[in-house]
């Protein structure tokens, strides 16, 4: 999308599509579940598909989206149960007891990890699960968080 | 020393999230996301957009007259049946009355329509007779039914006979305070 052309909404919406996996790896970082982080990934797009009118400019389409991503993800935090385990479903495919075995401790080693990332301070999260999770640079996130890309990088 | 502790935590906790993630998209990609999501959210447009076309302000207008129909015949209804249980409670009180229907040998309810005409016609020659003996106009004693249709056959059948013993009932009243007089 380009700055200053009219903003095509249908052009738009595929243009949003095409960023589904940053979206589903940020809901994954604030969802510690795969399946929960699909739902939030569908529940953000279908908010952003109601609110599309209210996008003016294409150019801000990325963080306007990612705006929505994040509030989702948050107003699930609120109302989720405790820690879900991470999905060790391929576990079970391994035909290897070595493998999984090793795959458990694997799982294990995430779970411990994705604790410790959840017990974060939320404005210390938020920029994680940004950078780390969904890829972004530290414009985009300090125009996603709606604030100077100096403190994001502080952070 | 402290700092490569750091570097190696850091590479090992960037390890395990880009497992993660592979693992997770790996299934994410399995699922065709796009797909389902680009059904979804059309289904959601179009809901969304049937709301901002003139069309469903006729439907809605359409669906609130049919309610508002629905609703007066149901009060029609309710009020013919509260007519007809007002009524039988008079003949209840007035056993006399109820003879003249009851003694035909057949209940209300079961008549058929050659039985209900006979009983109407015997009515009928039994309200003019009245009306001779009682000096009332055979006009306000008249039975003047609607035509019976098959379906609604029952109940207008009982309706009109109840009808026809209230206007029996009244004349009888009438008469009664007449002579009492």
């Amino acid at each position: 999308m380009v700055q200053g052309l009219p903003f095509d909404k249908e052009k738009g919406l595929e243009e949003m599509l095409s960023w589904s996996e940053n979206i589903f790896l940020i809901c994954l970082g604030f969802s510690k579940d795969p399946q929960d982080a699909e739902g939030l990934a569908q529940e953000a797009y279908l908010k952003a598909y109601k609110k599309i009118d209210s996008l003016r400019s294409a150019a801000s389409a990325r963080e306007w989206l990612f705006r929505i991503v994040r509030n989702t993800c948050l107003d699930h935090r609120k109302k989720r149960s405790p820690l879900h385990l991470f999905s060790l479903q391929s576990v079970s495919d391994s035909s290897e007891p070595e493998a999984a075995e090793a795959q458990i401790i694997r799982g294990e080693q995430i779970r411990l990890m994705k604790r410790a990332v959840s017990d974060l301070p939320k404005k210390l999260k938020e920029i994680f699960v940004l950078r780390e999770y969904g890829h972004l640079s530290y414009q985009e996130i300090a125009a996603v968080l709606e604030i100077p890309q100096g403190t994001v990088m502080s952070r | 020393m402290k700092n490569d502790v750091n570097d190696e935590n850091t590479a090992g906790i960037q390890d395990l999230i880009r497992e993660e993630q592979e693992e997770a998209l790996r299934l994410f990609r399995k699922r065709d996301f796009q797909a389902r999501l680009r059904s979804e959210p059309r289904r959601s447009r179009i809901s969304l957009q049937w709301f901002r076309k003139p069309a469903p302000i006729f439907t809605l207008l359409f669906l609130l007259l049919v309610a508002s129909i629905a609703l007066i015949k149901t009060f029609i209804s309710f009020s013919k049946n509260g007519y007809l249980a007002a009524i039988e409670q008079a003949l209840n009180n007035s056993p006399n009355l109820r003879g003249i229907t009851t003694g035909q040998g057949v209940s209300a309810a079961q008549l058929k329509r050659s039985e209900f005409s006979a009983l109407e016609e015997e009515i009928s020659r039994f309200l003019l007779a009245l009306s001779s003996e009682t000096s009332v106009s055979t006009d306000k004693i008249e039975v003047t039914g609607e035509k019976i249709s098959p379906p609604q056959y029952n109940l207008r059948q009982k309706f009109r006979i109840l009808i026809m013993e209230k206007k029996v009932q009244e004349v009888l009243e009438t008469y009664a305070r007449n002579k009492e007089v």
